[in-house]
């Protein structure tokens, strides 16, 4: 594995976030901005440029998207195809249009696949985000914009990482906001990105940048390691096991925006 | 809408394999859908999704349904892997019997709708498929290419200067567009694929 | 064959080991080396397709291994592990979020064929909250395995692979950050017998040790979180045998019988540490190093690196506790890496005259925490008397001490001091407490016996515990002294100072 030491600097023009609140959910406007990402856009590149975006405060919830499967019946988990959703798609709820008893309305949607996620933020004319813009909004701290060398923002990060998700979610916006007043970006729910197949990450994490070259073409396997950022690459590890209809308990989204 | 029925015994052939009702190997246009039965639920094919060839022709995704495909992404600028995959697709075919050939049909799909206009999609059909053999290479919308991509497995990252940088998979699908193997094998033919996809084609008459 | 005895001092232990001498080997012996062809490697593991109808494996969790296949033919064999992310507990009191490979630590124990195809599912629980994947060492393939099984929670994945070279071999997960998950438990043993099978023994038992790393210091009480810069830093808060300090003790030793033999199948997970694998008391007839073909013969310590295993098997001549230990020996007393085997079984007094020691594990601690929480309550109201201490002080004593004192506090020859009638303890109060807060190391003398050893500092107990322990100890097993009160406990740990890495 080779290791790349990179500097994290969320450099530049940290604009106080300001919200909009629109498109019916509550968003916060983000950027631009230039930072630095575990991902390096590009061989010997560090710095990712962002245009200004909207993120959703925070993530959708159970009572968010049972609204949209009764406007839009193709996403119900009865009718859906397995092409857009396995087999466990929405299974905790109670029925096909109902939510239940382990579903409650303000707890988090998990089970959602990307198809389904991307849908739902479409039929709100939104997108989901990609992870630039999700790393970007999740490195920040309660009250800096980049927390990423806090030793113990990290431990509250890798603590929930070791807790298993046998336990039900918590209500969306039970935690204090982070700097630009997003939430439960960590500690709640995994989250979709819109690239989440552009990580290119192998399956076999030893095997970046080594012998498998040929698997990807062109540079640009995942070849950072940075210590200080496994929590960040974790997450990337996360996300590169799933495919489009994956579904799982702790899976959940968050949409996003151009901002206008 | 339903073509006519041009080639005899492969239809037969193709349609006891596929349950499809087409065929028209002999021709440049896509095949037909089969009317009435409906797309199976892990089907690649329940994307609605338009393709433009390299003659600029715009069909549905769906519209490829009917006999087995091989498809991959790839960029004509690419100069890695993507070169390699094209000499494996040609090299799949060519193990092939002619008989067995026209019972396949070959699909490559551009990351880079950009730049990989019919044009240059003509230009690289023309510079690796094997003689008489009528590949498809088309682009389609970015979001589009990101779906796709999805159903297949296939990761991808578009880099700075037009680069992108790509997993290299070739899927087989069946008659009715479900995935049934994927390789990443390279130029040699991945044997467990091979069989797969021979199990699928017609008999050579014997 | 003569068996003379010399008593080595090691420089902790004093050990008394049989050595044989004036020992021939034959010359169709496997371990004679030159006279013997080697078994062909993987060239020669193929015998063809797999015969008859698939065979579910059976998996077994430690110290358990399956059953001896006893198949003549190559086979289709289905592997079924399940990763499942589990709070379990490390060390007394001390609980860590382990990542299993079948609930474990280590993982389910797999066992198969040279020859045989082995159709392997890795299934990832639905409340996992991390991808997984499995390389097996026993695979012939690049990633042994890991590139086909990267799966996430809630689902499954699936490869094949023929087991072409015999052995014992590691499997563990290879999901970045690859040290965390192995770290947190993520290896396991799988052994590819040989197709004529191995040699029945009495007992198969299945140990692997592992490095852990704590937020926390060792034994520093609640749930523990990983801790990436000691993993760096290859400075390991536990050294442990199936993942829990307790794992291997008590009740829970290792059992077996004079005249019985044993055969040890030994993995070292790491991540990081290499073991000096050494049973107390025991030589090993036989160890087939490194998990390979040959064997070597009457072995003290076997060196097991990270990521590798032995197979190690003796015949019990004498009964008693054996003390299983990384003879890295500060790992085995102050980081966990002790197990324990009890043999049973008539005195033969002609091979070792020593005392046997009762080792039991009193690990009945759902009756002992009322008493523990009545003295609490007790003392809170100021109405504790020496016998709630005794009570609660037997509790936590059982806990905490008798692991290595045991628990009628007579310790274990040469390694473990009594406490039982002990000069030492009785004859000053504060350098007892002293004793459990700061630890004790070097050359003491308890009744006329010396002991040269290291005891870890207790100072995660609270003042209370350590008063109602020491009220207990020194009130019992023929012992007649006074109660230790919190104060006298608080004042002690007031005036001296914490060791280096204790808790405070
Ligand atoms: C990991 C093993 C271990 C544990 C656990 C342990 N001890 Fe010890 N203890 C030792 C060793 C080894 C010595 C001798 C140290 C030396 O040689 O310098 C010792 C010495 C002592 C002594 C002085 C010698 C004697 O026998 O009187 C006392 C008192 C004592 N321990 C009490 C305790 C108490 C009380 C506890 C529980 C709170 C405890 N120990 C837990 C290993 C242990
Ligand atoms: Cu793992």
């Amino acid at each position: 594995m080779r290791l790349t030491v990179c500097l994290l600097l969320l450099a530049g023009t940290s604009l106080a976030a300001t919200s909009t609140g629109g498109a019916g959910t509550d968003s916060v406007t983000l950027g631009p901005a230039k930072f630095e990402s575990v991902l390096p856009p590009a061989p010997g590149k560090r710095a990712v440029a962002l245009a200004s975006f909207r993120l959703d405060r925070r993530p959708v919830t159970n009572a968010e998207f049972l609204a949209f499967v009764r406007e839009h019946p193709r996403w119900r988990r009865d009718r859906i195809p397995r092409l857009f959703a396995d087999a466990q798609y929405l299974s905790h709820w109670q029925g096909a249009d109902r939510l239940g008893e382990s579903a409650l309305p303000a707890q988090p949607v998990t089970r959602v696949s990307w198809f389904a996620a991307k849908a739902y933020c479409e039929s709100r004319g939104a997108r989901l985000a990609t992870w630039y813009e999700w790393e970007y909004a999740a490195a920040a701290g309660p009250a800096v914009a980049d927390a990423r060398r806090d030793p113990a923002w990290r431990q509250t990060i890798l603590n929930w990482y070791a807790r298993p998700s046998s336990k039900p979610l918590a209500a969306v916006g039970q935690e204090s906001a982070n700097y630009y007043g997003l939430q439960d970006l960590h500690g709640l729910v995994w989250e979709w990105v819109l690239d989440f197949n552009a990580l290119l990450i192998s399956n076999d994490s030893r095997e970046q940048g080594g012998a498998n070259r040929l698997k990807f073409c062109g540079e640009g396997a995942l070849s950072t390691a940075d210590r200080d950022n496994y929590a960040v690459l974790m997450r990337i590890a996360y996300l590169s096991a799933l495919e489009a209809n994956y579904t799982t308990g702790n899976l959940g989204f968050r949409c996003a925006l151009e901002a206008s | 809408m339903i073509k006519q029925n041009t080639c005899g015994i492969w239809v037969t052939a193709v349609a006891a394999v596929a349950a499809s009702t087409s065929c028209g190997a002999d021709t440049h246009q896509h095949e037909v859908i089969a009317p009435g039965t409906p797309v199976p639920g892990e089907s690649i094919y329940q994307l609605e999704l338009s393709l433009t060839d390299q003659n600029g022709q715009s069909t549905m995704l769906s519209a490829l349904r009917g006999k087995p495909t091989l498809i991959t992404l790839f960029y004509t600028s690419c100069q890695g892997v993507c070169p390699l995959l094209a000499v494996t697709l040609r090299n799949i075919e060519e193990s092939l019997s002619a008989q067995e050939r026209q019972g396949l049909k070959t699909v490559m799909v551009s990351f880079d709708p950009q730049r990989d206009t019919p044009q240059a999609l003509g230009e690289f059909a023309k510079l690796h498929q094997p003689e008489g053999s009528n590949w498809l290479l088309a682009r389609t919308a970015e979001d589009n290419v990101r779906e796709l991509a999805a159903v297949l497995g296939i990761r991808y990252r578009p880099l700075p200067d037009g680069v992108f940088s790509h997993s290299a998979v070739i899927a087989l699908l069946d008659a009715d567009g479900v995935v049934r193997a994927r390789t990443e094998m390279l130029q040699e033919l991945d044997p467990q694929f091979m069989q797969t996809l021979r199990a699928m084609l017609p008999e050579p008459a014997s | 064959m003569n068996i003379g005895t010399s008593t080595l001092l090691s420089f902790l232990l004093v050990l008394l080991l049989s050595m044989t001498t004036g020992c021939t080997r034959s010359s169709d012996d496997p371990a004679a080396g030159s006279a013997v062809t080697d078994t062909g490697g993987s060239a020669s593991g193929d015998f063809g397709p797999p015969q008859g109808e698939p065979i579910k494996a059976v998996l077994t969790s430690p110290p358990d291994v399956p059953p001896p296949l006893n198949r003549s033919h190559p086979a289709k064999v289905i592997v079924e592990l399940e990763v499942r992310e589990l709070e379990k507990e490390i060390s007394e009191g001390v609980t860590y979020t382990f990542w299993t490979f079948g609930g474990t630590v280590p993982g389910s124990f797999i066992r198969i064929r040279q020859g045989d195809t082995v159709e392997f599912h890795l299934l990832n629980h639905p409340d996992s909250k991390m991808p997984h994947n499995i390389d097996l060492h026993g695979v012939t393939g690049p990633g042994g395995g890991a590139s086909s099984t990267f799966t996430a929670p809630g689902h499954r994945s699936q490869f094949t692979f023929k087991a072409l070279n015999q052995g014992l071999f590691v499997y563990h997960c290879a999901t970045a950050p690859v040290g965390m998950h192995v770290a947190n438990g993520m290896y396991g043993l799988i052994l590819v017998e040989p197709p004529e099978g191995l040699t029945p023994v009495d007992h198969e038992y299945y140990v692997m040790q592992g490095d852990f790393y704590t937020v926390g210091k060792y034994r520093e009480k609640g749930l523990q979180s990983f801790d990436m810069q000691k993993a760096i830093d290859e400075n390991p808060t536990y050294v442990l045998f199936n993942g829990s300090e307790g794992a291997l003790v008590g009740d829970k030793a290792l059992q077996a019988k004079t005249g019985e033999t044993v055969r040890l199948y030994v993995g070292n997970g790491g991540p990081n540490l290499v073991s000096s694998f050494h049973v107390i008391g025991e030589i090993f007839d036989k160890v087939w190093f490194e998990g390979g073909t040959r064997f070597q013969e009457n072995v003290q310590t076997t060196l097991i690196p990270s990521g590798g295993a032995a197979i190690a098997e003796f015949r019990l001549e004498v009964p008693g506790s054996y003390i299983l230990v990384d003879h890295s020996i500060f790992r085995a007393f102050n980081k966990g890496a002790l197990a324990m085997l009890k043999a049973d079984g008539p005195e033969n007094k002609l091979i070792y005259s020593g005392k046997e020691v009762d080792a039991d594990y009193l690990g009945d601690k759902a009756g002992s925490l009322t008493a523990v929480s009545e003295a609490v309550m007790a003392r809170a109201q100021g109405r504790l008397t020496k016998e709630q201490q005794i009570s609660a002080g037997k509790a936590q004593y059982t806990g905490t001490c008798s692991v290595c004192h045991q628990g009628n506090g007579q310790g274990l020859p040469g390694v473990f001091p009594p406490l039982a009638k002990s000069d030492f303890l009785m004859a000053n109060k504060r350098r007892a407490i002293e004793t459990v807060l700061n630890g004790l190391s070097g050359a003491v003398t308890v009744n006329g016996k010396q002991y040269n050893s290291v005891m870890p500092p207790m100072s995660q107990l609270t003042d209370d515990e350590v008063a109602n322990i020491l009220t207990y100890a020194m009130s019992s097993w023929g012992n007649q002294g006074a109660a230790v009160s919190k104060e006298e406990v608080t004042q002690v740990r007031a005036t001296t100072k914490r060791a280096e890495g204790a808790a405070e």
